[in-house]
């Protein structure tokens, strides 16, 4: 009963997540998904040859979780949802924010990677 | 060794009590005839002069030493007087005059009416300079001269210039050169300056033997001074009888200059403390040789005043104590009678064991006598003796046991033809007595050593006597003794040195051969070879690389991470994506993505080449085509989408 009920769930879930969810959301959602298989590649990389050079794993690493908590941020802040938690800052401007957050990151990044 | 050294410090540290009660009642030593004869002929040969100091210094000295006969004396003194003679009309400086006066004073009759012809021009030169400045040494040299030329002088203004030139420069030199310019001046009260002597001898430097002042010149000055002050005034000086003997210990150390100026410094110093009336140091000598035996007991000593002469009255001579080196000590206070000069002490009444003693003497006037009384001037005196082995033997006994195995009877100064082999179980014993040649007794001595020699290696050890039966014992353990030969085991030659502070005759008597068995013994390892060589070289080892993992799955794994983004453009496509939308931002848009495109650009050559700076640079560049690209792009969007 229970695995039905998991699985029942788990359907609703898809359905409403499909028809439900905005086109924009959705992209950004697959980009947050690219990111954390990515990191996860490299994770499971390091695992298995050890941790040297260990400065470009880190800034590899890094420069995945950066890049999905980034996009995590820029999801929230263009969900019409939650439009009136951020009155003061409209899509574009949530997406220039990612941006130059990015910029940063990538610069540290880079010069971490060695 | 602790035998000798104990006996040695005994001897020192009563040498020292001795003297350290009373530092120098004695003058370390006096002018022998020879030093006379050489300082004299030393004198005589300094012709021709190249100024005028050196015939004064020279006049000067052989005035000290007094006139005796000399070959050349005559021819001496017609030079010397030619020579000052010749130098008045160009002098015109008070110190020139001042030696010229003085060898024709010293010359006497034969020169000196010469030089008083020329006083008018003297007396002049001599008004001229105290005109000027009044200085100790212009007073000395004017007063002077005018003594030697027997001019008159007026000494109450002399005086009177003294004392304000004392004020003025109160050196030790100037309060010397006072006694000397004031003992000039006739039958008038010198009180005021006399009273000065016992301040300058207080100021003088002092060590436990001499007394003295920063040069021989000074120094001299000081004593001829006050000793020409005491003569003048008819009263004792303020010198104790110790200081004086210091001083004139301090001049015979100066006795070995050839300067003829300091030789006349030290040898008018020297007349003063010998012939003057109140304080004469002197010197007991010893004038027989410092080694008595009973072939030669007498001790011979005189008694003499700095320049060599006996006192002027009769004196006692009385030993007082007799101190031999162990400490045993006599007091025989016995009175030598004087014979010519010299006084006279068997020893042998007093002492019987040979050894060095320690005699100390005083000495007595029988009238009043201004030579200075010794209560405890020590001399050191050996009492000599000669040596022979009286009977040895050398025996093998077994260490434990203590059971005689072999005995071999010696016989100096012959080898003994047999060889004794110990080993470790044994031990090699020596027993001698040594006999005194004169009295025939056993004898004890400080050195009594036995040699053990194998090529260059040498052992010694040393031979102890037993006190009450005199007889010396050599004991070589097996066992303890093999670390000190390094338990070489072989044939070693064993020899005797006999030898003492008073031996006669020290020896080293070769006995023969032992061979010596070491257990454990090791091989000649030959000598240490002690060169210095270099290390082996430590070569350096750099920090290993740690090893990258193969080529084949970071290649796989970079395909593998790059995957993902395949993944993405699936999915973007299959969501959705607004590709028609991409030409809203118009312009701008492009703009922006250049400029964006530009700052990854950067990033790429940061990784590879650039720096932080010059990254730095060309992002603020790019930053702001990029920020206002984006900006109105975003406006833009912002705008078609409302």
């Amino acid at each position: 009963m229970s695995s039905e009920n998991i699985v029942s769930v788990v359907q609703q879930f898809l359905q409403s997540y499909r028809s439900k969810t905005p086109t924009k959301l959705k992209l950004v959602d697959a980009y947050l998904a690219y990111i954390m298989l990515t990191g996860i590649i490299q994770f499971v990389y390091c695992a298995l040859v050890g941790t040297f050079p260990f400065n470009s794993f880190l800034s590899g690493f890094i420069s995945c979780v950066g890049s999905f908590v980034l996009g995590v941020c820029l999801r929230i802040q263009t969900n019409p949802q939650n439009r009136s938690q951020f009155l003061h800052i409209s899509p574009e401007r949530a997406f220039a924010d990612f941006l130059f957050a990015h910029v940063v990151l990538h610069l540290v990044v880079i010069n971490f990677i060695g | 060794m602790q035998h000798i050294c104990s006996s040695f410090l005994l001897t020192s540290a009563a040498l020292l009590l001795c003297l350290s009660t009373v530092d120098a009642e004695a003058l370390s030593d006096v002018f022998s005839p020879h030093d006379i004869t050489r300082i004299r002929d030393l004198l005589l040969s300094t012709e021709p002069y190249g100024e005028l100091s050196t015939p004064y210094h020279v006049l000067r000295g052989l005035q000290a030493l007094g006139t005796s006969s000399s070959e050349n004396k005559d021819g001496f003194k017609r030079n010397a007087c030619a020579y000052a003679l010749s130098h008045i009309d160009t002098s015109s400086d008070l110190q020139s005059l001042f030696y010229i006066s003085s060898i024709a004073a010293e010359l006497g009759s034969s020169c000196l009416p010469d030089v008083i012809k020329k006083k008018s021009h003297i007396q002049s030169v001599v008004s001229d300079a105290l005109e000027t400045e009044q200085t100790m040494e212009k007073l000395y040299y004017s007063t002077s001269i005018s003594t030697n030329l027997g001019l008159d002088v007026n000494s109450e203004s002399v005086l009177a210039s003294i004392l304000t030139a004392l004020d003025d420069d109160e050196t030790i030199q100037n309060t010397a050169l006072a006694f000397l310019t004031a003992s000039q001046l006739p039958d008038f009260d010198l009180t005021a300056i006399y009273e000065l002597v016992e301040d300058v001898v207080a100021q003088a430097d002092e060590t436990p033997t001499t007394l003295y002042y920063d040069s021989l010149e000074t120094t001299s000055n000081v004593i001829t001074g006050i000793f020409a002050m005491a003569t003048k005034t008819g009263e004792a000086p303020a010198i104790t009888s110790e200081q004086a003997t210091k001083f004139g210990n301090y001049l015979l150390t100066n006795t070995y200059t050839v300067d003829v100026a300091r030789l006349a410094y030290v040898l008018a110093a020297a007349t003063a403390l010998d012939r003057n009336q109140y304080v004469v140091p002197c010197s007991l000598l010893l004038t027989s040789s410092g080694y008595v035996s009973r072939a030669n007991p007498d001790i011979q000593v005189r008694l003499a005043t700095i320049l060599g002469s006996p006192p002027p009255t009769e004196f006692t001579v009385t030993v007082m104590t007799v101190t031999h080196q162990e400490g045993d000590e006599t007091l025989p206070k016995k009175k030598l009678k004087s014979k010519n000069g010299l006084y006279s002490y068997n020893l042998f009444q007093d002492v019987s064991s040979p050894g060095v003693y320690t005699l100390t003497f005083s000495t007595e006037s029988v009238g009043g006598s201004p030579v200075v009384k010794l209560t405890e001037t020590p001399l050191q005196v050996t009492v000599s003796f000669e040596v022979t082995i009286g009977s040895a033997e050398l025996s093998l006994s077994d260490r434990e046991h203590g059971t005689t195995a072999k005995k071999i009877s010696l016989e100096y100064p012959n080898s003994s033809k047999e060889t004794l082999e110990a080993d470790q179980h044994s031990k090699v014993v020596m027993k001698f007595t040594l006999i005194d040649k004169e009295t025939k007794k056993s004898a004890l001595v400080h050195q009594a050593f036995v040699r053990l020699t194998r090529g260059q290696h040498e052992i010694f050890f040393v031979a102890t006597a037993n006190k009450k039966t005199l007889q010396y014992t050599f004991e070589l353990d097996m066992v303890t003794a093999a670390e000190d030969f390094g338990s070489l085991s072989g044939s070693y030659a064993m020899s005797l040195i006999v030898g003492d502070f008073a031996l006669e005759n020290p020896f080293s008597w070769d006995i023969g051969s032992v061979s010596l068995l070491f257990a454990g013994s090791t091989t000649d390892t030959g000598d240490e070879d002690y060169t210095y060589r270099a290390k082996p070289e430590i070569q350096h080892m750099f920090r290993l690389e740690e090893k990258l993992p193969p080529k084949v799955i970071s290649s796989t794994f970079t395909v593998l991470v790059l995957s993902p983004l395949a993944l993405l453009l699936v999915l973007w496509v299959g969501i959705g994506f607004n590709v028609s939308g991409l030409g809203t931002g118009g312009l701008w848009a492009v703009m922006f993505h250049i400029s964006l495109g530009g700052i990854f650009v950067v990033y790429y050559l940061f990784w590879l080449k650039l720096n932080m700076f010059d990254t730095m640079k060309l992002l603020a560049l790019l930053s702001v085509p990029t920020f206002l690209a984006g900006n109105r792009m975003l406006k833009r969007i912002a705008s078609s989408n409302q």
